[in-house]
């Protein structure tokens, strides 16, 4: 995430992912450095940092 | 010490010698498999770069296949000392494909739960992905000493080495792909 707000800020970014508990692949898209889309829809997303 | 006392010894020794020497052979790489190795040992550590295998034949242009993959794959194993990564996160993160780390969690969490192994179909709809590419996942998991056959354990008949049951702090199992619009691709830690 810090790569996505600072050194790929001005990229389009995809993460491939997964969850950690379970098998379910998550895919999230940044766009210059904002998110864009998240898959599957019940994907938590977390903003913050210091 | 007589003789008879030292024969075992000596056997053990020989035993020793023989597998270290076949085990030197098999990791014995070509050209090709060498440039993936250098890709990768340029591109560990840079942006949290853990880049696996795979992403790193495609960006060399090295045709996908699980022999190659399993080559190059046991050739990190087999040198920790290659990159500071490798002795970091361990091999397993890095020579491993996402489907492969999702097979091999799957077993984990039903093991760890105490509860028999999921079946292909059950594997195959978790991981989302074909019944065949499940076999060839669980035949790499199984070469690379992560798996052993267990008729005991049910379902696909797998189960996980005690090692790998608890992989924290290594990464082994887990993955964060990272593909840039148009450009490079890397896993991260």
């Amino acid at each position: 995430m810090l790569l996505v707000s600072s050194k790929l800020a001005n990229e389009k970014v995809i993460v491939d992912d997964s969850s950690p508990e379970s098998t379910k692949r998550i895919r999230v898209v940044f766009d210059r450095g904002k998110l864009a889309s998240q898959e599957p829809d019940s994907t938590v997303f977390f903003l913050g940092g210091g | 010490m007589r003789l008879k006392q030292l024969l075992p010894i000596l056997t053990a020794l020989l035993v020793c010698v023989s597998t270290a020497i076949a085990a030197s052979s098999q990791t014995q790489l070509s050209a090709q498999e060498q440039k993936v190795i250098d890709y990768l040992v340029k591109d560990w550590g840079k942006d949290y770069s853990v880049t696996s295998v795979d992403i790193a034949m495609d960006a060399v242009k090295v045709a996908q296949s699980d022999e190659t993959r399993f080559r190059i794959g046991s050739y990190i194993k087999a040198h920790p000392e290659l990159h500071e990564v490798i002795r970091r996160w361990g091999w397993v993160t890095l020579v491993l494909t996402p489907d492969e780390k999702l097979i091999a969690r799957a077993l984990v969490n039903a093991q760890r739960d105490s509860k028999p192994s999921p079946s292909v179909p059950e594997l195959a709809k978790a991981v989302a992905v074909s019944e065949a590419d499940i076999m060839r996942g669980l035949a790499m998991l199984e070469r690379y000493e992560i798996l052993e056959k267990d008729r005991q354990s049910g379902g696909v008949g797998y189960k996980v080495l005690q090692r790998y049951l608890k992989w924290e702090p290594r990464l082994d199992f887990v993955f964060h792909n990272v593909s840039v619009e148009g450009g490079r691709k890397f896993s991260v830690n």
